[in-house]
């Protein structure tokens, strides 16, 4: 067995997860290997060092507190939309700026008209969109469709990732953490909206084996 | 009999210790875990007819209220991702932000330094940083994380990995490994 084999088994080893004969090859391998043994040890030190994380404790008091003032608190009413923001959305977002963070900027592909982040397959890649507002706007909905092949690190699995948000006056970023699954790539839309307002922005992905 | 208002502290306060700690795993602060915490309550409260038949499952509905309130704020205000900068700043400046380069210092430390683990661990996307603090801090089992997150198996399986792959490239890139 090669060690990628048996790295891909150190988590499930450290988590007790793995059957007799799975323990006992991995245990095989770590003794004869001292470059998986050192991925081993580093991931045993982090999975102590998570288990010791500490907590600070509440506030002396804070559970009768707690209890007395869920006593007293009357359900929320539902939140009021400002109208007067759906107007003025349009003409306050301005720009969508957007950069790549780990190596270059992006560049612009003048056959698509479109600004392009390369990746590799299995490369992670994080853009900023930048999105400049002269006003705080509340209740905006983000919507992030991605290409095929293409995933955001923390959705997997996910073609479209949706926030509601409040944009601040001034540039507001939304880091991206992108990976590439497969050789497909295409365009990734940013829609932000308002209301019956949408904004739509648009970045190529290119994927490449 | 017993009066309503002391049968929903009789029902709730058992639960209160690991909500506690499940809100500061998240939050990472004492007063927004406390104010998290609060939220559950009164959420509860309003619902405490329905509560004294959950019995077993009064524990997780409750981190379940917790977790959802937690996204929601986060989403709802951006605070983790959608992030307010001066305008007079370049997105070249804005670009440095993020994955700052190790420092020499750092990289000469040998020791595991928990600070540096704190400061990883924010660097997680929030549903990384939750799972595996679920996972692997406060003990949760991935079906537990399950019920409470509503999120497949498969994918918090996935996500432990990558969450897990994640933290240690950051604390190899700064040496603290």
């Amino acid at each position: 067995m090669n060690c990628e084999h048996h790295q891909a088994r150190l988590d499930p080893y450290l988590d007790a997860e793995l059957g007799a004969d799975d323990v006992a090859a991995v245990e095989a391998h770590l003794e004869q290997c001292p470059a998986c043994r050192r991925i081993f040890e580093r991931g045993r030190s982090l999975q102590r060092a998570l288990a010791a994380y500490p907590v600070s404790g509440p506030t002396p008091d804070f559970a009768e507190r707690a209890l007395a003032r869920a006593k007293t608190i009357p359900r929320r009413p539902p939140r009021l939309v400002a109208a007067g923001f759906v107007a003025a959305f349009a003409a306050s977002v301005l720009t969508l700026i957007y950069t790549g963070l780990m190596v270059s900027a992006p560049v612009s592909d003048p056959a698509a008209g479109l600004p392009t982040v390369s990746l590799s397959i299995e490369e992670s890649r994080t853009i900023n969109l930048v999105f400049a507002s002269d006003m705080t706007i509340e209740d905006v909905t983000l919507l992030v469709d991605l290409p095929r092949g293409v995933e955001l690190d923390g959705y997997e699995g996910l073609r479209q990732v949706r926030w509601t948000t409040q944009l601040q006056a001034g540039k507001n970023v939304l880091p991206l953490e992108l990976r590439a699954l497969a050789g497909m790539g295409g365009e990734l839309t940013a829609r932000l909206q308002h209301g019956a307002r949408e904004k739509i922005f648009r970045v190529n992905v290119s994927v490449t084996g | 009999m017993i009066h309503p208002s002391n049968n929903f502290d009789a029902l709730v306060r058992p639960q209160l210790d690991k909500l506690y700690r499940f809100a500061f795993r998240l939050t990472g602060q004492i007063a927004d875990a406390e104010d998290l915490v609060q939220e559950v309550l009164i959420k509860a409260y309003h619902r405490r007819e329905e509560l004294t038949s959950m019995t077993d499952a009064l524990g997780p509905w409750m981190a379940r209220v917790l977790y959802n309130r937690f996204v929601d704020d986060q989403r709802k205000h951006a605070r983790s991702r959608l992030r307010s900068v001066p305008l007079d700043e370049e997105a070249d400046q804005l670009s440095a932000t993020e994955h700052e380069p190790a420092l020499p210092e750092r990289a000469a430390q040998a020791e595991f330094d928990i600070s540096r683990l704190k400061q990883a661990l924010a660097e997680l996307s929030l549903e990384h940083r939750a799972v595996l603090l679920m996972h692997d801090s406060e003990g949760y089992k991935l079906e537990e994380i399950q019920t409470i997150t509503g999120v497949p198996l498969g994918t918090l399986k996935s996500r432990l990995h990558r969450a897990r792959a994640r933290l240690r490239t950051l604390l190899e890139a700064d040496g603290t490994f």
